[in-house]
């Protein structure tokens, strides 16, 4: 346990940062950098909630420790997805209203962004597999039509 | 903390911003929307609205203001936890004020007696707290008076609007515009009229305040888009745990791991770190929090590495969940009048008639005697953002607190009796309420949970420690601490008894609940919240009795959406199918034939059961190995709600949902969309919870702390399929709708399941535990993120991370050359080095299953030993 010392691209911006080695990803994004749109949800790599784009993966930064983090990540939140909500996936769900509460709804997008590049058109079943987020107040059926929509859309 | 910006970057980030905005930063801080419309994720102070508005437009008291540049910015005094209020309310003032929509801007009221629920269209009482599915229904009149009487403040001051003369008669307003009847003529805009319009008294008696006729609504009635969607889902909208402020320090708490434990002793903590004593509202030592400068991880590791003994409370090691059963068990047949004597047991007198003990036991009264006894175990909240609350206590030169400032996602943010988050910070550090200020965040949900401030007050007390006060803190909990210090939905069982006569009619009914209360607080009286969805069904019984026992567990119980109901609709919706079945009547017509029509409630409950019955195609034949179930309700306002869930397969094997329809009237509504997004909320968290959902307690222990073993509803245990019909039978009333909707769903597909399989399931969890979630339906492209190591001598074992890297058939290559996996799973591989690697050459992995190949951005290079 002692502090390490990284250099990670967030959202094009570079970071150096200072932590202890067995800091998840994360608490990096929220604390150090001070993004706050990824979300804690489990921290056991259970709900999604935290997912973000790790080197071109859907990973879960919960559980990725940045002693593990290759020097030079580029690393996208949602809050880089797009600068003012204009990415497909984002602009599906407001036309679907598919958040409540809104609190798993970045890491679901996350993922579902993550899917629609390696399947840009999924079938119900994909998305069922592939979205394995937990969202408490239920906002499934929304979140599988605005995959559907932004598949559609150019 | 330690960042710094590399010169290499073509972007420059704000350190500031990034890094903790200043206190008014902070508190003006807003997201430009889709469509133009801007959210505001955290409440402005009144004076800073004022300033907002500019020195020309006006403020017209805590609900609204007008800008000079026409924006009008409405508040939601209540809680945005999902259920579409900070979105409602706004259109309830706008419908009324005759505003352009998209003008309009919305924020989170902090805690404010202004804000509190009203008792008239005219006077607020004296709790601010959202819950009970009462904000619109609790708001609806104070808001659209309000609004109509600030739309005739606008006309007052166009009457005279740059000196002219008009008629009040002569004007109207269209979009925000104050126009003159006769000739359409446009007078004055909102925002030229604001200043002086603020200045104008209108007494609330006035008879030309006039609400929007119904049949005129352009607002109220239509689907407009929520306010808050914007801000979730660019990452921007700010929930508890997302507050950050300048200087501010990180803590995490650690309570007790059993029911009831305290505090015995605290070790010492990691160097830099303070601990600070966590005590409840009757000042039981229940854990610690550790204060960290620099991150939630690190609090979250000093708060572990601080040894804590624990002293059992002595009921501790009863609270389990197998003694639990059969104490309830026992209640349900105990001597009823001396649990009455003792003080533990209750009739509901109010819904008493007839007797029913003598129907039940007269023989001379024909017909058959049908007994069953139900349970529900004690579950969860589980609101994705776990418990957290900001605060700040600033002191005198003395060292005596002199105001606080809090950050915090409550339910109830103003109340003296279930304590608000200021009546909280107030009773701490014995402060008046306007030395106290409690911003509103948004809630990562609620479900009831956050009605409670526990957690505000543990943010408090960590904030109050000497070495803390005059500096933020935000207190985090981790998901294991949120599960274990819950305050659980209560166990419950019943035990009916009926007589169903020859006339197909129940003639006697008997209930005894046992449980089901929603708070630690000594008895002295019937629970009506245990017996809710029983005692308030709308079927009329000549002889009918509810009893209730109070379970004397000392489990942490409180409201859970949906509350009595959530249990009790289950319970007695599932015995009307059992006494149906008995007589082999269909259960839509057994249901209707026990509801009075000639009442108001009865009529509607009827003409909601017959609209089910068309819409989900009842009397037709569903598809081969399905059957449907159907379920009613009444609850929270009088919002009736029936559904019809068609399902196949069985509890114990894996089942599907295919479609549930949704029949509701809540007298009127607001928002279609919004309406409809809380019913399939309802219905999947509804189902969710009766299939899959208890929490096990063993010896105290509360044993299901995180979704590894607390398994919740996943996309694809979604139904299918659910279709929502509102029925709008009154356009003077407003009913609930967050919660109506979550009873029926239980008992409707334990209705279908019991019709398809023969078998009644009588126990929630309905699916049984050792049921494993369903596999995912198809095999997915693989995904590489990760090579471990990434160089090494052949013979090495190289570990791959990603995603989809278990399925059958999976196959791994180096460069061209076929490899051995050792083991795999869904997100990890394993395999050997070939020998025929060639030494001093790198390779990338590549991994094959039927969907498709993932080839790793990082190289393996092959070193000679």
């Amino acid at each position: 346990m002692a502090d390490i010392t990284k250099t990670i691209t967030v959202n094009g911006v570079s970071h150096t940062v200072t932590c202890d080695s067995t800091t998840p990803l994360l608490w990096v994004l929220r604390d150090i950098i001070g993004l706050t749109g990824t979300k804690f949800g489990c921290g056991i790599e259970e709900c999604y909630a935290c997912t973000v784009l790790l080197n071109g993966s859907a990973e879960k930064s919960c559980d990725e420790d940045m002693a593990e983090i290759p020097n030079g990540s580029v690393i996208t939140t949602i809050e880089g997805l797009s600068a003012d909500s204009s990415h497909k996936v984002q602009q599906a769900w407001v036309a679907e209203q598919v958040p409540q509460c809104g609190w798993c709804q970045s890491g679901a997008i996350m993922r579902a962004t993550k899917l629609l590049q390696s399947t840009p058109n999924p079938t119900d079943a994909q998305i069922d597999a592939e979205l394995a987020n937990i969202c408490a107040c239920g906002t499934y059926p929304r979140m599988r039509a605005a995959i559907h929509r932004a598949a559609g859309m150019a | 903390m330690s960042i710094t910006e590399n010169p290499t970057t073509s972007r420059t980030t704000d350190t500031t911003e990034a890094h903790g905005m200043d206190r008014r930063t902070f508190l003006t801080r807003t997201t430009l929307g889709v469509g133009g419309a801007l959210v505001m994720g955290i409440e402005l102070a009144g004076a800073d609205i004022a300033d907002a508005a500019g020195a020309t437009g006006g403020s017209m008291g805590v609900y609204v203001t007008i800008g000079a540049d026409e924006s009008v910015t409405l508040t939601c005094p209540g809680a945005e936890m999902g259920q579409g209020i900070s979105t409602a309310m706004p259109m309830i003032i706008a419908e009324e004020l005759m505003v352009d929509w998209s003008k309009v801007t919305m924020v989170l009221a902090g805690a404010g007696d202004a804000y509190c629920r009203p008792t008239s269209k005219t006077a607020v009482g004296t709790s601010q707290s959202s819950g009970g599915s009462n904000s619109i229904r609790g708001y609806h009149d104070y808001l659209r008076h309000l609004g109509a009487k600030i739309r005739l403040q606008m006309l007052t001051a166009a009457t005279t609007y740059n000196s002219a003369s008009y008629a009040l008669a002569d004007l109207k307003v269209v979009n925000g515009v104050v126009r003159r009847v006769s000739d359409d003529a446009a007078v004055a805009t909102y925002g030229e009229l604001a200043s002086t319009a603020a200045g104008i008294t209108i007494a609330d008696t006035d008879t030309n305040i006039v609400w929007v006729a119904a049949s005129n609504y352009s607002i109220i009635g239509t689907r407009k888009q929520r306010l808050d969607i914007p801000a979730k889902v660019n990452g921007s909208a700010v929930f508890g745990l997302d507050v950050r402020l300048p200087g501010m320090k990180y803590a995490a708490v650690k309570l007790a791991p059993k029911i009831g434990q305290t505090v015995g002793s605290v070790g010492t903590p990691p160097a830099g770190v303070t601990v600070v004593e966590l005590t409840d509202d009757l000042g039981a030592k229940v854990g610690i929090a550790a204060v960290h400068p620099r991150s939630s991880w690190d609090a979250m590791r000093a708060v572990q590495s601080t040894p804590v003994t624990w002293v059992d409370a002595p009921y501790t090691a009863q609270m389990d969940t197998a003694a639990l059963k059969t104490r309830f068990t026992n209640l349900l047949s105990a001597d009823f009048p001396t649990m009455v004597a003792s003080g533990q047991a209750y009739v509901d007198t109010a819904k008493n008639y007839g007797d029913a003990d003598a129907a039940l036991a007269n023989t001379g009264i024909a017909g058959t005697l049908h007994t069953a006894t139900y349970s529900a175990p004690y579950v969860n909240h589980v609101t994705m953002e776990p418990m957290n609350a900001t605060a700040v206590v600033n002191v005198d030169g003395l060292g005596t607190a002199v105001s606080c400032e809090i950050w915090a996602p409550s339910q109830t943010q103003v109340s003296a009796t279930s304590p608000g988050a200021r009546d909280v910070a107030m009773g701490i550090l014995g402060l008046t309420k306007d030395k106290v200020t409690m911003h509103t965040t948004f809630l990562g949900g609620g479900f009831g949970r956050r009605l409670k401030n526990d957690y505000t007050r543990f943010a408090v007390l960590v904030a109050n420690h000497p070495a803390v006060r005059g500096t933020p803190v935000k207190v985090m909990w981790s998901r294991e601490e949120d599960f274990t210090h819950d305050f659980h939905r209560p166990a419950a069982m019943v035990r009916f008894d009926a007589k169903v006569g020859t006339d197909n009619k129940i003639a006697a009914f008997k209930a005894r609940v046992v449980g089901g209360r929603t708070n630690n607080k000594a008895v002295t009286a019937l629970s009506s919240s245990a017996v809710d969805g029983i005692s308030t069904a709308l079927y009329g019984f000549t002889n009918k009795l509810v009893q209730w026992v109070d379970d004397q567990a000392q489990v942490p119980v409180a409201s859970w959406r949906s509350v009595g109901n959530s249990q009790n609709c289950f319970f007695l919706e599932s015995f009307m199918d059992e006494l149906a079945a008995s007589k082999g009547i269909d259960p839509i017509d057994f249901r209707i034939s026990h509801i009075d029509g000639s009442t108001t409630n009865g009529a509607r409950a009827i003409a909601v059961l017959n609209r089910v019955r068309t819409e989900s195609g009842w009397n037709t034949a569903p598809a081969a190995g399905r059957a449907r179930g159907v379920a009613l309700s009444m609850s929270f306002g009088d919002t009736v709600c029936a559904q019809v869930a068609e399902v196949s397969g069985t509890a114990t094997t894996g089942f599907k949902v295919w479609k549930v329809t949704v029949v509701i009237d809540p007298f009127s509504i607001i928002n279609p969309t919004i309406v409809e997004q809380q019913i399939e909320s309802a219905v999947i968290q509804g189902l969710g919870t009766a299939m899959y959902n208890a929490q096990i307690l063993s010896q105290g222990a509360v044993t299901r702390r995180n979704f590894d073993t607390y398994r919740m509803m996943k996309m694809r245990d979604t139904p299918v399929e659910i279709r929502t019909i509102v029925i709008e039978s009154d356009q003077a009333k407003k009913g609930g709708i967050g919660e109506p909707g979550l009873p029926p769903i239980a008992p409707a597909v334990a209705n279908a399941l019991a019709k398809l399989n023969g078998t009644r399931l009588r126990d929630m969890p309905l699916a049984t535990a050792t049921v494993a979630p369903p596999p995912p339906p198809t095999t997915s492209k693989p995904t590489i993120s990760k090579l471990e190591p990434t160089s090494g001598p052949r013979n090495t074992v190289v570990t791959v991370k990603g995603t989809n890297l278990g399925a059958t058939g999976t196959t791994v290559k180096l460069g061209t050359m076929a490899c051995t996996i050792k083991e795999k799973s869904a997100t990890q591989l394993t395999f050997w080095v070939p020998m025929t690697a060639v030494i001093g050459t790198s390779y990338k992995v590549s991994v094959t299953n039927t969907a498709g190949t993932a080839t790793s951005t990082q190289s393996f290079r092959v070193t000679s030993r």
